[in-house]
């Protein structure tokens, strides 16, 4: 503590101290700060687009599962051609959750590209075999 | 106006207003202008960081009267900002930009407080003045002689005498009575007025 400050410390006429206290000299934060804050809004951003985005995914997933079995005469058909799907929801689970722990760990921008990759591949696998799907039972 | 242009004409502008809002020095009443919350409120990176700069002196004062070091004033500033920017959303501006901050950020310092349990609840609190005065090389000088008060003094004295709170606001932020927080205070700025005499006659 600078002794300066201390040695012209004089009280307000009535007694008080709000001279003193309001002439303590300003503080500054670190530079790091506001790039630390916008790093961490940005980190809690993508977390809940992607907890969405994975809600909404099994959601559909779910709907289009439902949606199928209740056909009778294509029963067994469907299980077989619902097989390559439910293995890659599963993959697309996976890579959402290796997803959300690379932003927990903040991974570097490589990994996290190629989980996006990934989970990009597995989506448009997840729509081909679909449509592969909707073909088998429009046939 | 597309939300492009909209979000591209802020940027041309947002250097400008960083530069007028700062040199106003105007603390925690500083007025936010409708462009930059609204802009802010779609997420621009450019329009946060115009409110960051506008508060951020503000911020970071408050918090270190209140934590007492200049890392968990950063802490707890910095999660103050993150709070404040994703309840953004749901601010109508029914109270001034500046004290919506403020609150957020008082509570978050006190919460920041309480959770490190660096108060014990005692009564006795302003007879550790002398005692805490070995502690004085480890305090940021913005603080001055409020470093020799323990943290809850130090708080009520701030809140009450520079921030414009009153007792009972400050007595429910600490779960205490009204009359806790004028006895404290009284307590507080008596031993400070001490303090003051006792260094004048050495």
């Amino acid at each position: 503590m600078t002794s300066d400050s201390e040695n012209s410390i004089q009280l307000d006429p009535d007694g008080g101290m709000r001279g003193y206290l309001s002439g303590l000299p300003v503080a500054d934060s670190s530079a790091a700060l506001w790039p630390r804050i916008e790093r961490t809004r940005l980190r809690r951003r993508r977390r809940r687009l992607l907890a969405g985005s994975g809600v909404l995914g099994a959601l559909v997933l779910l709907a289009v599962l439902m949606v199928r079995v209740p056909v009778p005469a294509d029963a067994p058909a469907l299980t077989r051609e619902a097989a390559p799907v439910i293995e890659i929801a599963a993959e697309l689970r996976d890579i959402d959750r290796s997803l959300q722990a690379a932003y927990d760990r903040d991974a570097s921008p490589e990994q996290i590209d190629a989980l996006w990759q990934a989970r990009e591949f597995a989506a448009t696998q997840i729509n081909q075999e679909s449509y592969h799907h909707d073909a088998i039972i429009r046939l | 106006m597309s939300c492009n242009d909209f979000a591209h004409s802020f940027v041309h502008s947002a250097k400008h207003k960083v530069m007028t809002t700062m040199l106003s020095e105007a603390g925690f009443a500083t007025t936010l202008d409708a462009a930059t919350l609204a802009a802010a409120q779609h997420g621009n990176s450019a329009a946060l960081e115009t409110i960051y700069r506008s508060y951020e002196r503000a911020a970071f004062g408050l918090a270190l009267r209140i934590l007492g070091r200049p890392a968990a004033a950063e802490d707890a500033v910095h999660d103050s900002f993150v709070r404040a920017f994703e309840k953004l959303g749901g601010y109508r501006g029914d109270a001034p930009f500046g004290l919506w901050l403020k609150r957020l950020l008082v509570n978050t310092a006190i919460d920041q407080l309480r959770s490190e349990q660096r108060w014990m609840g005692s009564d006795d609190e302003i007879d550790q003045l002398s005692a805490s005065q070995s502690r004085q090389s480890n305090q940021h000088e913005a603080l001055g002689l409020l470093a020799r008060l323990p943290e809850r003094a130090r708080t009520v004295v701030w809140l009450h005498e520079m921030e414009g709170y009153s007792h009972s606001e400050i007595g429910a932020l600490f779960k205490q009575s009204e009359s806790w927080s004028k006895s404290l205070l009284a307590r507080s700025l008596e031993r400070l007025r001490r303090a003051i005499q006792e260094e004048s006659t050495q």
